[in-house]
């Protein structure tokens, strides 16, 4: 029992922001210590899920732990999941998820 | 609305959408533990420091040691937001902070060494000769 404690993944959940634009909307996650290959973000079942695996920088000298940064979200009918982008830099994933056209705000031109 | 607020366990976070619907200091206690934490590693001749700084640039970030104190200070700057853009959730927390860390042996001042990637900063103290393991030949 202690051994598979002692052997599992800990997981973080990153802090996040998440700003609407007039498009999009801009979702910010912190996950210091994770690098590209390790950051995995998909679309499934309506959920954005964003993972990534690091060292344990603060584990003891003892164990080869890793953690794990995980966070879910549900996404909204207004979403194209087809439009989706993500970039990573300073240990901050950002994820951009475009709105749909058809929910975009329109100019009505006047004649 | 993007999302509704999900985080493992789940049931807290129920309960944290109900009573606080919209972005809370009850958020910002909840997370702050997993910014900006700081390790220290003993390794023999060294003494290895490391912190997490996600967000903040280079430019934004200065070491310092005094008297045995050794205090990262940094800001990282807040995104400004159009006026057609609004926060939905805002648990990152931007700004200056600074955090000192004494340290438990003297270190050879001019050898330390500082690198910052990924949102890591990592430090690198040599200890000063007087406080490296010394090997005691048994006579």
């Amino acid at each position: 029992m202690t051994a598979e404690i002692k052997n599992s993944i800990k997981t973080i959940i990153p802090s996040v922001n998440i700003v609407e634009t007039k498009n999009s909307y801009v979702v910010t996650l912190d996950i210091p210590g994770a690098i590209k290959e390790k950051i995995n973000a998909k679309i499934e079942n309506n959920e954005l899920v964003v993972t990534a695996d690091v060292a344990d920088y603060f584990a003891d000298d003892s164990t080869e732990n890793t953690k794990q940064y995980r966070r879910e979200f549900s996404i909204a009918d207004n979403i194209d999941v087809n439009s989706v982008n993500a970039s990573h830099d300073l240990g901050v994933l950002t994820v951009t998820l475009n709105k749909k056209q058809q929910f975009l705000p329109k100019e009505i031109s006047i004649n | 609305m993007l999302v509704r607020y999900q985080t493992i366990p789940s049931l807290f976070s129920e309960i944290d959408e109900l009573l606080y619907p919209s972005n809370s200091i009850f958020h910002r206690i909840n997370f702050s533990e997993s910014t900006r934490r700081v390790a220290m590693k003993d390794a023999g001749d060294l003494l290895n420091v490391v912190m997490e700084i996600p967000g903040v640039r280079k430019e934004e970030v200065k070491v310092t040691l005094h008297d045995g104190v050794l205090t990262v200070a940094a800001e990282r700057k807040q995104p400004e937001l159009k006026e057609s853009e609004q926060w939905l959730r805002n648990e990152i927390s931007y700004g200056k902070f600074e955090r000192s860390i004494d340290l438990p042996y003297p270190v050879a001042e001019d050898k330390i060494s500082a690198t910052h990637e990924n949102g890591m900063l990592r430090i690198v103290l040599p200890k000063a000769q007087e406080a490296k393991p010394k090997e005691i030949s048994i006579k």
